[in-house]
């Protein structure tokens, strides 16, 4: 090929790197104020994104200015592709071939950026195995921290719990056939993914390592096959396909759609539950858009969450009730939480975005903000006189599965190292009281 | 990013710029009152570093210990020893301040993460006392009601609305309905009435009313009881999967396949207009089929919105007020099943149009009014007169079909010579008397 003739250093580097990715990754290669793509990632990007198509010594190329970069990069996700983002990890110096780095791949699935994310709305990576006649499916947001998974029989019904969840990528074994055509029904954007990444022996181990566990039966996964399957394959996809870091994804939540009403895609469309029937309807002509009067994006997904997946067994209903009750019969309170809550903001996001190194100070301070009001949430909460001790989230839940939650460390001695908090005169105020509030 | 008192070593850096660019200041001044020259500058880029710029009329005074740097357009840039040395202090320490910011930055989110797991699980909670609290808002601003959750297979509502309509509409008052399903006695509620009455919003809206039941919200009712189900059902209207190459009938029938082979006793079935897709007769004999199917053989409670006027003799005559465990005889006997009721949405008729109540009321529905509708929506007056006509010898022709034989021996409802007959005997009667005799005024919305 007359290209390997006159291949450059850098073309060399770029050859390497491009060779070290996964075949799908479209890869931004970064060249001074630069982000290039050469050979076939030219030719697709340069339709996708209407750049101009150029080339230099016979190889197609094209090319995106780095601070524009994140809404390219946005198009590509949203029209399905991975991209791998190759910085360069020295400061230039001539005459010499600075060195360069793939520092993450961005999916569909597993993407922080806010012009594409809705604050109300899961952006779930899914992940599909199958033993014996037994799906297991598990589900990430990288977002949010949110790890769940359960294990479900009968195709209608995956498709069901698929349809009910959105998720925006969905991993699957690539040799199974059978799984193929049935997920093609859906309009995820899948990615096969190497099988022996979802066998029960490797997903153990990869979960295992993650967690830290000798035996992953805390998480309710004893004797789960399938399940423990999804979610080893969807780690491992996650760390090592796509190179993320996973460290903030500390909790496993394992399910059963027979503890909830099941409510089919049908019904969930025809009910307007979540989205409206015809696409040019008003957004609050659903039930999701008429009732949600949450304060905070955290509440806004919990709630799309408690609409799609109803509880099925009295007590929890009634627990709820109760916990609605309570608010009703203490007004002020109710107030008092709303107003505060609202100055919490995204927590979630807020500490993943940090957990993942892509956050700044202002994320920081968005974390001072949020701790700050825990103070006065928990006094109106306290007011409101929840019932019992430990309301929060296991107990919500069917308490057959509730699972054994770790002990929050106490916040008591919560101080930067060097003593005063650094970002603010009154932030020394803030870390006190940081019991856990409902504990 | 990082305040002063934080760190010492960060001031340090910090006061060694800072005191570099005070004693910036004062070279300019000391060198002014050296040079005499008023318009001399120090400045600073990122090529050159700081410099001393003396504009091109004074360029005679420039003392001979200042080297020329850079030639502008308003004049030259020169440097000294002394500047240099402190250019290197202030760069150096402002790069290390830089630097060490930095780091203590990275520090803090350490710490932070920490204490990831605490804050995770916080943030949790708080979304979930976050909803709770909507659920409360929204009961305290609606009046919405607690209503009462058992495993009894009940659902009972006192004055439901719709709970997306409700808190979208604004001048218009939503008409409340009433809803009585229980496994005994009232498991099918056939709902019958013209088109554009309602009947979708209220299958849709006991529908609602149930999900949300099951999400521990309050509901706008006056009172509700609403049992746990398993699973609820939907077959509504056409689905928008004709793109993929299935047809509407196609789409409806798996999607009703699916859920007579599912729904179990403790499910909720919502059906809207079954069989509209094919021919009347082949519509009607599936509906009629699939009622059956769900009383005798699924036992879930059923909402069944229909047009189909037939169906309404399915019922048990005594649907109407208290419940009727025990069929009787002759009803078993008659084809009727005795769980199914009858109820319709309340029409008024005033000079041949037709008022739309919005009432669901027990019994069914007189007509279909389609005619009506049809006027209502603008077909010309003259199509509208004709197809009265047809109408009229349509149904005179129905009669002579009374005596339908079922192979299997069973007779089917409605088709005894006798009762068959006097029913829309009666029924042609009063439509001829309608158009003789205009019916008083009436209260429309009494």
């Amino acid at each position: 090929m007359a290209a390997e003739a006159t291949l450059t250093p850098m073309m060399a580097q770029y050859r390497r790197i491009k060779g070290e990715l996964p075949k799908d990754v479209l890869l931004l290669f970064r060249l001074g104020d630069f982000y290039e793509m050469f050979f076939e990632d030219a030719v697709v990007s340069s339709q996708l994104l209407q750049l101009t198509l150029t080339q230099r010594n016979g190889i197609p190329m094209c090319g995106l200015p780095y601070h524009a970069a994140n809404n390219y990069i946005g198009r590509l996700l949203k029209a399905g592709r991975k991209v791998g983002i190759c910085d360069q990890t020295e400061e230039a110096k001539p005459g010499k071939l600075v060195q360069r780095e793939v520092t993450s791949i961005l999916s569909p699935g597993t993407h922080f950026d806010d012009r594409l994310l809705r604050a109300e709305r899961n952006n779930f990576l899914a992940s599909i195995a199958l033993h014996g006649s037994t799906y297991g499916l598990a589900c990430v947001d990288l977002t949010t921290g949110d790890f769940r998974l359960t294990e479900l029989t009968g195709n209608k019904t995956l498709l069901a719990e698929l349809e009910r969840l959105r998720p925006a990528e969905l991993i699957f074994p690539g040799a199974s056939k059978a799984v193929l055509d049935l997920l093609s029904e859906t309009n995820t954007q899948l990615s096969p993914h190497d099988d022996w990444v979802f066998m029960p022996e490797t997903a153990l181990f990869t979960l295992r390592e993650h967690f830290k566990v000798a035996s992953l039966d805390g998480f309710g996964l004893r004797n789960r096959t399938a399940a423990t399957g999804a979610a080893g394959a969807i780690l491992h996809y996650l760390s090592t396909h796509l190179r993320r870091d996973v460290a903030h994804l500390t909790r496993l939540g394992f399910y059963e759609v027979a503890d909830y009403l099941i409510l089919d895609a049908i019904s969930l469309r025809n009910l307007e539950i979540l989205e409206t029937l015809h696409a040019d309807s008003p957004r609050n002509t659903t039930l999701f858009g008429a009732l949600n009067h949450t304060v905070t994006p955290m509440g806004a997904r919990r709630l799309r969450d408690w609409l799609t997946q109803p509880l099925a067994a009295e007590g929890p209903i009634r627990r709820r009730q109760d916990a609605v009750q309570s608010w009703l019969d203490h007004p002020p309170a109710l107030a008092a939480f709303r107003a505060r809550l609202a100055e919490v903001r995204d927590l979630e996001r807020t500490v993943s975005r940090l957990s993942l190194g892509s956050g700044n100070a202002r994320d920081l301070l968005a974390l001072r903000l949020a701790l700050e009001q825990l103070p006065s949430v928990k006094a109106a909460v306290t007011m409101a006189t929840l019932p019992g001790p430990d309301i929060p989230q296991t107990d919500l839940l069917p308490s057959r599965r509730r699972r054994k939650a770790a002990s929050p460390r106490s916040w008591g001695n919560w101080r930067p190292r060097s003593g005063n908090c650094p970002t603010s005169s009154n932030c020394s105020a803030t870390p006190s009281p940081m019991n856990h509030p409902w504990r | 990013m990082i305040r002063d008192g934080f760190s010492a070593e960060l001031d340090e850096l910090r006061s060694a710029a800072r005191g570099g660019k005070d004693w910036l200041a004062k070279l300019q001044q000391d060198e002014i009152a050296r040079t005499g020259i008023p318009s001399l500058k120090v400045g600073f880029n990122s090529v050159f570093g700081y410099y001393i710029e003396v504009t091109k009329s004074h360029l005679a005074k420039v003392p001979g210990d200042y080297v020329r740097k850079q030639t502008v357009a308003s004049g030259e840039r020169f440097i000294t020893q002394d500047l240099k040395v402190m250019e290197s202090k202030i760069l150096g320490s402002e790069e290390r301040a830089t630097k060490l910011e930095y780091d203590l930055f990275l520090r803090l989110r350490e710490e932070v993460l920490n204490h990831l797991k605490s804050i995770q699980e916080t943030a949790s909670a708080l979304g979930q006392l976050d909803v709770l609290a909507s659920f409360a808002e929204l009961a305290r601003i609606q009046g919405w009601n607690r209503p009462e959750v058992r495993d009894e297979g009940r659902i009972q509502i006192q004055e439901g609305r719709h709970p997306v309509l409700e808190l979208r509409m604004t001048e218009e008052r939503f008409v409340p309905n009433d809803t009585d399903l229980n496994l005994e006695s009232h498991q099918i509620a056939l709902i019958t009435g013209p088109n554009m009455a309602g009947k979708s919003t209220y299958i849709r809206q006991v529908a609602l009313l149930a999900v949300l039941a099951h999400t521990g919200s309050y509901l706008p009712v006056a009172s509700a009881r609403i049992d746990l189900c398993d699973r609820i059902f939907t077959r509504i209207g056409a689905s928008d999967d004709l793109a993929r190459g299935q047809s509407t009938f196609m789409v409806e029938m798996s999607e009703t396949a699916n859920i007579l082979n599912n729904a179990t006793r403790r499910s909720l079935v919502i059906l809207d207009e079954i069989g509209r897709g094919t021919s009347t007769f082949d519509g009607l004999s599936l509906a009629w089929s699939i009622v059956e199917h769900l009383h005798h053989q699924v036992g879930a409670k059923t909402l069944f919105a229909t047009h189909y006027h037939e169906l309404t003799e399915l019922a048990s005559p005594l649907g109407i007020g208290p419940l009727n465990p025990q069929p009787s005889e002759s009803e078993m006997a008659s084809g009727r099943l005795p769980r199914v009721r009858n109820y319709n949405v309340a029409v008024r008729e005033w000079n041949d149009q037709i008022i739309f109540l919005r009432k669901i009321q027990p019994g069914p529905a007189d007509k279909s009014y389609g005619i009506q509708v049809a006027r209502l929506a603008g077909v010309p007056r003259s199509v509208i007169d004709r197809a009265k006509t047809i109408l009229r010898v349509l149904e005179e022709a129905e009669l002579n079909l009374q005596h339908v034989a079922v192979p299997d021996g069973t007779t089917l409802v409605g088709t005894d010579p006798g009762s068959g007959r006097s029913r829309r005997v009666r029924r042609l009667e009063r439509d001829a008397l309608h158009e003789l005799t205009p019916p008083p005024q009436l209260d429309l919305f009494s």
